[in-house]
């Protein structure tokens, strides 16, 4: 019950402490789950392609790839998660009134109550999102307690549309040979938004300074 | 910036009359000399003064110097070194060293002082501009950059082209002492530096080039620093101490910006470890300032950790270190490296760079046939004692008009020069 526990203090018929100050973290903690599910997608991208590159001639690289699929779900736990830290906002914001008089006072134990069965479920979420942290940072974790087979059957589905979709282009040889990689420095077209931004910004000083 | 730059001393010098008896017998070579005397007596009265105007300094600088162009070099088809270079004697103190002054029979050795004079001239109306402005404008900003790149340029001139011509070596400590002036340049140079990144960070420009800028000011500091390794403790502490805060103020700056491009590239451990770093970058720079305060030596003392600049950094840095740790430990779960990240360097140098300087040349009152009614060989014999350099009587400092500070900070949101 970490974070919302000590936030809410949690005996009945208490007045919430600062409701303010409460959709204040909860905003920030939504801030950090939004980050977090960014995040968690952009290493699902880059798991699969890591699995789509090695394919079936690289069994290891596949494993680490496909366990991806288990992150997937995980990841829909967060959004569930997202959505209680949600309606723990509206519960607690609408409600209890800033400018509180008599008939919404009487409201409050009602929607006291509703606020601790959203935090009860809000930990399990929490407990989840642990298992989905040890889950990342212990990616060798992963490796052995997966079926092989079913993992296998899973990339062979992914390989095959991948070449359902090349097959459907006009033109362009379909190859499962990658390009070489580069040895030369890449040219301006490949440079990053922030690369290019920073340039901008230097030949702004540049003219100032001259 | 009020109390945000350190200050040397000007130079002081004692009267020169230009007075040849035997060697001036005509109209035009009185009026040459006597011209001098005017022009010398003039610009030593607006140096002192760093409220003056620009434009002022700049064109009584131009003059005198143009005049004094027929002492350094012959105004004949011959051309070389001018008959007149040693006729007289010039007495100037350091701005280290005290009121004791040293003296040459040179007039490279005039031209030398006064040009390290007019130099530190720009140094102070920087200063000045920068102080007494709560907010100064974009205009003002630019003006101070200008001041500090020109004093840059007259540094590296003298040094490169100048010094080496004179007869006498330098003394160590003296401002002929090329670490002496290497050190001036590279500060110069660095404050510029700092006028141009102080802008980038009210302009909000992307965290990466600040980081680089701040890296880059951060080892012209270091590298002024390190020009006066060596010298005698007892001239360079005080100056030394200055610029040992400010190079690690601004590492602290570069690898706080740096923290936060790491973080935005999802680097979350690495971020940590540079933001660790700036914070005790920041800590050295406050300790550093402390002692500076109480360090001796020559110079104004400046008071950089009251300053608003100063100031913010601490609690952001701080703040942005916690909100790692704290998405560090929900989202990312890195390690945080024991190696520190290596800081970037952008080619930023023409952003500060020292301004090409030139020199004027002889006024139009030189003309060979002037040149040649200066008649050396009638000039008396020099009395022996008055040969040897360093001896004679103190010359009292210069009284330098004050600069007025602004007294309350910025209202601004970085505390540095507006856009």
């Amino acid at each position: 019950m970490s974070l919302f526990g000590r936030l809410f203090g949690g005996k009945k018929g208490e007045k919430a402490p600062t409701p303010q100050e409460g959709i204040q973290r909860l905003r920030e903690i939504e801030e950090m789950l939004t980050k977090k599910q960014e995040y968690l997608e952009k290493k699902v991208d880059q798991e699969l392609s890591i699995a789509k590159k090695n394919g079936t001639k690289n069994k290891r690289g596949m494993i680490c790839g496909m366990d991806v699929d288990k992150v997937h779900d995980l990841m829909d736990d967060i959004g569930e998660q997202m959505d209680l830290a949600n309606e723990i906002n509206d519960a607690i914001a609408s409600p209890i009134g800033f400018g509180q008089d008599i008939d919404q006072v009487a409201l409050l134990p009602r929607d006291v109550d509703k606020v601790h069965d959203l935090m009860d479920e809000v930990a399990e979420q929490q407990d989840i999102a642990n298992e989905i942290s040890e889950a990342i940072s212990n990616p060798v974790g992963f490796g052995t307690d997966v079926d092989e087979d079913e993992l296998m059957a899973e990339l062979e589905e992914l390989e095959q549309e991948d070449l359902d979709a090349q097959l459907l282009e006009v033109g362009g040889p379909v190859t499962d040979q990658l390009p070489s990689v580069p040895v030369t420095e890449p040219v301006a077209k490949t440079k990053g938004k922030a690369q290019a931004d920073a340039d901008d910004d230097l030949a702004e000083l540049e003219m100032w300074a001259s | 910036m009020a109390h945000w730059f350190h200050r040397n001393p000007i130079k002081a010098t004692a009267p020169v009359t230009f007075d040849l008896r035997g060697v001036t017998s005509t109209g035009p070579t009185r009026k040459i000399c006597s011209d001098l005397r005017q022009h010398r007596n003039r610009l030593l009265d607006i140096l002192s003064n760093p409220n003056e105007n620009m434009e002022t300094v700049d064109n009584v600088a131009k003059e005198y110097f143009s005049l004094l162009q027929g002492f350094l070099t012959a105004v004949d088809e011959k051309g070389g070194e001018s008959k007149l270079r040693h006729i007289i004697r010039f007495r100037w103190t350091n701005t280290l060293t005290g009121n004791t002054p040293t003296a040459q029979y040179d007039a490279m050795y005039e031209f030398v002082s006064m040009a390290v004079n007019v130099a530190l001239w720009y140094t102070k109306h920087a200063a000045k501009i920068a102080a007494e402005n709560d907010e100064p404008s974009m205009d003002e900003a630019k003006e101070v950059h200008t001041c500090l790149r020109k004093a840059a340029g007259i540094f590296v001139h003298l040094r490169d082209k100048c010094i080496a011509g004179l007869i006498e070596s330098p003394e160590q400590g003296t401002d002929l002492d090329s670490r002496v002036v290497t050190a001036y340049m590279h500060q110069s140079t660095a404050e510029a530096q700092e006028v141009t990144l102080a802008r980038a960070v009210e302009l909000k420009h992307t965290a990466s080039l600040i980081s680089a800028l701040a890296f880059e000011t951060s080892n012209m500091f270091q590298s002024a620093d390190d020009s006066l390794k060596g010298e005698d403790e007892r001239l360079v502490t005080k100056w030394r101490k200055y610029l040992q805060l400010k190079r690690a103020f601004y590492m602290a700056y570069a690898y706080s910006y740096h923290g936060e491009t790491l973080l935005a590239q999802d680097k979350c451990g690495e971020a940590i470890r540079c933001l660790r770093e700036s914070v005790k970058e920041y800590e050295k720079a406050g300790a550093l300032a402390k002692e500076y305060k109480q360090a001796k030596g020559p110079g104004t003392t400046a008071r950089p950790e009251e300053h608003l600049f100063f100031r913010r950094l601490g609690p952001i840095v701080k703040r942005t270190l916690e909100k790692c740790e704290r998405e560090n430990g929900f989202i990312y779960h890195h390690k945080v490296p024991e190696e520190l990240p290596d800081l970037a360097l952008k080619a930023t140098y023409g952003l500060a760079s020292p301004e090409e300087v030139e020199f004027p040349p002889p006024s139009p009152a030189w003309n060979p046939a002037v040149y040649a009614e200066f008649k050396v060989e009638n000039n008396p014999p020099v009395p022996e004692k008055e040969k040897e350099k360093g001896e004679g009587k103190e010359i009292p400092p210069v009284k330098e008009e004050d600069i007025k500070h602004a007294g309350k900070d910025p209202r601004n949101n970085s505390g540095c020069v507006v856009s």
